[in-house]
């Protein structure tokens, strides 16, 4: 008979599912961005420092209106922001989902490297 | 530890810290990131700058989404904020571009050009002279 998990075991269940699931988001956007820009490296952190400052809803609209300004646009690029776009939000949404696990595991908001780690 | 965990760790920092300072203004944050060292503050800079350019162009989209593209003479007038339909229609073929005719519609304006006939009065100054004698 299965043994009844205790709530902290259910709780890093959860964060490890989560955490699980950013890294699988950040490869995910990660392709897509190889997929728009010419230099997928540079854009990916250029595109996280806009979410840094302008939040991820701020990003989507820059990203929409001027690809451009997260680096050279590789030939057909245009083709995939809309995917790029997609790739963007289920990263944003997993980051969240791993931080509320972390509060709930922890009892307080983690820090970045606690994310990280 | 290898590129791609540099720049896996890289981004993971700074969504975490752009989650934790979500609710303060734009300009904040990119001061904050700057003095916690995720970025130079030229990059914070033209983040700022390019963020803008947006926010104007979409603020300009959704305001030109609201006008039709074909309009008559009142709608016209209202568009270049004209006093009166009759002020605007003494402008035309001078300030104002001369309308198209639609058969059983009658006189129809085209937005994009009358948003080409104020670009115009900013790029030509001779003519805004003109154009003031005229209204």
């Amino acid at each position: 008979m299965a043994r009844l998990l205790s709530r902290s075991e259910r709780l890093e269940q959860s964060h490890e599912r989560w955490r699980e699931r950013r890294d699988s988001a950040f490869n995910g956007f990660l392709e897509k961005v190889g997929w728009v820009y010419a230099d997928r490296a540079t854009a990916a952190k250029d595109i996280a420092r806009a979410i840094t400052i302008l939040s991820p809803g701020g990003v989507i609209e820059a990203i929409s209106e001027q690809p451009g300004n997260f680096g050279s646009v590789a030939a057909g690029g245009e083709l995939h922001v809309g995917a790029l776009l997609r790739g963007l939000a289920e990263l944003a949404e997993a980051e969240r989902g791993l931080r509320r696990a972390q509060m709930a595991l922890s009892g307080r908001p983690p820090t970045g490297l606690e994310l990280d780690q | 530890m290898s590129g791609a965990d540099d720049l896996a760790r890289y981004v993971h920092q700074l969504l975490a810290f752009g989650m934790t300072h979500e609710g303060l203004e734009p300009a904040e944050r990119a001061r904050l990131a700057v003095e916690a060292g995720l970025m130079t503050a030229k990059e914070a800079a033209r983040i700022l700058a390019f963020a803008k350019t947006t926010a104007d162009m979409l603020a300009h989209a959704r305001g030109s989404a609201q006008w039709p593209r074909l309009m008559r003479a009142a709608t016209a007038a209202a568009y270049v904020d004209e006093r009166s339909e009759q002020s605007f229609r003494r402008s035309v073929g001078k300030l104002w571009p001369r309308p198209i005719r639609i058969d059983g519609k009658g006189e129809r304006w085209l937005r994009d050009e009358l948003d080409a006939a104020i670009s115009g009065l900013k790029t030509t100054p001779g003519e805004v002279v003109d154009a003031a004698d005229v209204l």
